[in-house]
């Protein structure tokens, strides 16, 4: 029965086209970006040759210059405090990936495709399971579908059930299909896979500075392992929550227009109001867990992964007993 | 343990403040084709919604079979199909597939189940077509379909008809009066059309204000008349209509009149008569079920 349950709603989401919706947008958004990505490298290229007039280049003397120009960057007058600290941990980052010998220049189709999810990870990757998760239930109630399906014998807890399940489904999907369409259309711009170069990864910040005494070595396809998976754990708590305000709401348009709300001010509160303590238990503010595996610069004290981890942990448990408790006692006027 | 198909027992509903249906009571047997009408804003949708489930009553029970809808979901739910209001579905999917969907949500719904209950409604041909295709009438036959899949002992339909043409409305109601006759379902329809009740139900529930006014076969309330008689001695003719036959005549006119069922009628002026009254002229007009209608429901105010 509850198979079955699930079935139909697979069927339903795939007969709304939006798997095909979010691969195209997958398709168009990597393809730029990889595109992007291979224009600047043969920029950076193309202008050290022109400096140093040397055309047997190797990446570490493109990472010393690299590392030259962020230098200079530290002496303007115009940066601000943030991002004077952000330059000084990335020249840190760069001198330690000299010294390591590790290659951070040379793009590769494993590399971009952990970039792009470490970029994509608070607002695309969100974005496309909100495509997903916010009309799953609300659009049985615009279409007023609801009263068909919850007059079958069936009760209304399996219905939400075979709902969650078939989300979480789907938004497996989407995060495996993230990792494959970066890997795939990446590579036919770089030409390189990379899948076994050497990763540093475990940087800490401590008071603001670099420490490079918890680093550890892995190879490239163990990194992405990780990355993708702190990716998929990011968009389960994202379809939680989509779908908790897709129980409360009846139309679709608003449940997107509240968890776009509270993506896009969530942000915004992160980066205005970064000393006020509250801010660090909302979950638009821990969406980005990769960035305590870079070691890049943070805008709130005191969080670590362990606490973005249980605070997302919370909000998604939250929001699925609150789902269930307003859906299966819920009043259907519609 | 009752053997109704339905039993309604002093259901309440409040909503905010405003206690919509205030005391709903009424029984349907097996293969009994059960009229609920009223004006809009009676109450009717809500009770129907009540009754499939989608809204919890304030008080009162349902049993449907005699299985509580509250207590027993999942055992009510499986002798009852109901379209309410519209016959809404999937339209980016087609008849076949809202179908397939549905049969699911039941036990035991085969391949068989679906295509018999497509013939029914006689869809088979366009049943592999996207649901926004179809038309209304259409539509509302796979709505049709989709109640009938799992074999239910009770059809609920809210307003049936509405938005059909005079053709529609008039195969919609023959395949509805055969599922009664043929396969014995009992059939719970609301309307606020009276032709559309009187032309489908044998009995019916007339409400108002979130209250029944009235019940009773519609053959009953359609054959009451208007009587008035010519006598004599009017107070006299009074008192022994009260008497004997218990009905509450009024003296309008120099006349005496009355409501009564037409089968009294003969009885009524033989004992005028014997009585010794002097019954110089009678006239009855047949009350129709629309001016019953009229009548009872009356002075309507929105509150």
């Amino acid at each position: 029965m509850m198979n079955q349950l699930i079935q139909n709603e697979v069927s339903k989401i795939l007969l709304k086209k939006k798997m095909v919706l979010i691969s195209v947008l997958l398709f168009l958004f990597i393809g730029l970006f990889s595109y992007g990505e291979k224009y600047t490298y043969d920029k950076t290229i193309s202008r050290f040759e022109k400096i140093t007039e040397d055309t047997s280049y190797d990446w570490k003397s493109l990472a010393s210059q690299q590392m030259m120009e962020l230098e200079k960057r530290l002496e303007s007058p115009y940066i601000h405090e943030m991002g004077l600290k952000s330059i000084e941990i990335q020249i840190e980052q760069m001198k330690y990936f000299i010294e390591n010998n590790i290659n951070p220049i040379t793009p590769s189709s494993a590399r971009f495709s952990v970039d792009f999810v470490e970029n994509a990870i608070i607002m695309f990757i969100p974005l496309m399971i909100i495509i997903l998760a916010s009309d799953l239930v609300s659009g049985e109630f615009s279409n007023r579908t609801i009263k068909v399906i919850l007059t079958r014998s069936v009760p209304r807890w399996k219905v939400l059930l075979s709902k969650y399940i078939a989300l979480l489904m789907m938004t497996t999907m989407v995060v495996l299909m993230i990792g494959a369409i970066s890997s795939f259309v990446s590579f036919f711009f770089f030409r390189v896979w990379g899948f076994y170069e050497p990763v540093a990864t475990g940087f800490k910040l401590i008071n603001g500075e670099l420490d490079a005494n918890s680093v550890i070595m892995v190879n490239r396809m163990e990194y992405m392992v990780l990355i993708y998976s702190l990716a998929w754990f990011v968009s389960i708590a994202i379809a939680s929550i989509t779908f908790m305000i897709s129980v409360l709401v009846k139309s679709t348009a608003a449940a997107i227009g509240i968890i776009m709300a509270f993506l896009i001010g969530g942000q915004f509160l992160q980066f205005f109001l970064s000393d006020w303590e509250i801010i660090k238990y909302f979950f638009v503010s821990n969406l980005n867990l990769t960035k305590y595996l870079t070691g890049a610069y943070q805008q709130i004290e005191g969080m670590s992964m362990k606490f973005s981890i249980m605070v997302l942990a919370i909000w998604s448990l939250v929001s699925i007993v609150i789902s269930f408790v307003v859906f299966t006692r819920k009043d259907v006027l519609a | 343990m009752d053997n109704h198909v339905l039993s309604v027992n002093n259901i309440t509903k409040r909503i905010g403040k405003k206690e919509i249906i205030k005391g709903i009571s009424f029984r349907i047997d097996k293969g009994e084709v059960f009229g609920f009408l009223g004006p809009n804003g009676a109450g009717k949708s809500t009770t129907l919604r009540m009754i499939v489930g989608l809204l919890r009553p304030t008080s009162g029970n349902i049993a449907i079979c005699g299985h509580s809808i509250t207590k027993n979901f999942i055992k009510a739910m499986s002798n009852v199909g109901c379209i309410i209001e519209e016959p809404d579905l999937y339209n980016y999917a087609t008849g076949m597939k809202n179908l397939e969907m549905l049969g699911y949500m039941s036990k035991n719904i085969s391949r068989k189940d679906i295509m018999d209950a497509v013939e029914l409604v006689g869809m088979e041909k366009r049943i592999g077509d996207k649901v926004s295709t179809y038309s209304r009438g259409m539509k509302q036959r796979i709505g049709l379909a989709q109640a009938l899949l799992h074999n239910p002992k009770l059809l609920v339909l809210d307003e049936p008809t509405n938005g059909l043409d005079p053709q529609g409305i008039f195969e919609f109601r023959e395949m509805v009066k055969d599922l009664a006759s043929e396969k014995n379902i009992s059939v719970l329809v609301s309307s606020h059309l009276i032709s559309e009740i009187q032309l489908m139900c044998s009995k019916v529930s007339i409400i108002k204000d979130g209250l029944v006014v009235k019940t009773g076969a519609v053959n009953d309330l359609v054959s009451s008349s208007e009587v008035y008689w010519v006598v004599d001695n009017l107070e006299k003719g009074k008192l022994i209509m009260k008497e004997r036959f218990k009905v509450n005549a009024k003296i309008i006119n120099n006349r005496l009149e009355a409501v009564i069922g037409l089968n009294q009628l003969e009885m009524v002026n033989a004992s005028l008569v014997n009585e010794g009254l002097k019954l110089k002229y009678v006239n009855s007009k047949s009350k129709t079920l629309e001016e019953l209608f009229l009548s009872l429901t009356e002075n309507q105010k929105i509150t």
